[in-house]
């Protein structure tokens, strides 16, 4: 699509493992939510990305035109990164919420998000102590 | 076809595009390149978070498979993701005749006595 900021050229720093290799690190890092949630988003992006490259290299690209031309489909870092973040904030809401602060868990709480039960009541914290999310806000 | 345009129905045309089977994302990009014959070539960053609104929306479904030694999400159109789909081509069918209707001028008149 011209003219959109998600196919301007990538400024990732160069990777020896490659141009692909350095995307994936830059969008690791720009990308929020849990750790689970963001490998999830990462292999997916890489399976695209060689998919992509299977293509070009079809056509007639090498491999280094190739892996470029996935990169260029695919937009930089920062901004797929943000267009990830609300269903990254709400996938680690979400998940948060079922491991920890379930009510089938709350037995358990007192090593996770939620304070501990106090006489059989269930008190969430105010955040969550492991992905910042707010229990109160589900 | 100005991205803003597209991206207010691109939720109807991912559903449309895995109403043929079950794809992976790449091959949701490529069909939606390939069915629209180019014009609708979104990057694709803007498609995964798109597949993924539409799987906690309960349209679509997802599983991982192990492709070549590496990780692969695959999904599939829901019941409820078929019956949206259904409800989007009746909608879209009315509103593009009514805009047909307003915009369109090579038509040709009836005459006048």
């Amino acid at each position: 699509m011209a003219g959109d900021p998600l196919n301007a050229p990538s400024a990732v720093a160069s990777d020896p493992a490659g141009p692909i290799a350095a995307y994936l690190t830059a969008l690791d890092a720009a990308l929020s939510g849990s750790r689970r949630a963001r490998a999830d988003v990462l292999d997916e992006v890489h399976d695209g990305l060689l998919a992509a490259t299977d293509r070009h290299r079809y056509r007639g690209a090498t491999a280094l035109e190739a892996e470029q031309a996935a990169l260029a489909e695919v937009g930089r870092p920062e901004l797929v990164a943000r267009a990830f973040a609300g269903e990254l904030a709400t996938a680690g809401h979400g998940a948060c919420w079922s491991r920890c602060c379930s009510p089938a868990l709350w037995s358990e709480c007192g090593g996770c998000c939620c304070s501990p039960p106090t006489g059989g009541r269930h008190i969430p914290a105010s955040w969550c102590r492991r992905c910042q999310c707010s229990p109160s806000s589900d | 076809m100005r991205a803003e345009i597209l991206k207010g129905h691109l939720d109807a045309l991912l559903l449309a595009v895995l109403e043929d089977g079950d794809q992976h994302g790449y091959a949701v990009i490529e069909a939606l390149r390939e069915r629209s014959q180019g014009a609708f070539d979104l990057p694709t960053g803007t498609i995964y978070p798109a597949l993924h609104r539409l799987q906690r929306t309960g349209l679509i479904h997802s599983r991982w498979e192990t492709v070549g030694g590496r990780r692969r999400r695959v999904y599939t159109l829901t019941d409820a993701g078929r019956q949206a789909l259904h409800a989007e081509r009746s909608g879209w069918t009315e509103f593009s005749a009514a805009v047909s209707r307003l915009l369109v001028r090579d038509r040709a008149w009836p005459a006048t006595p």
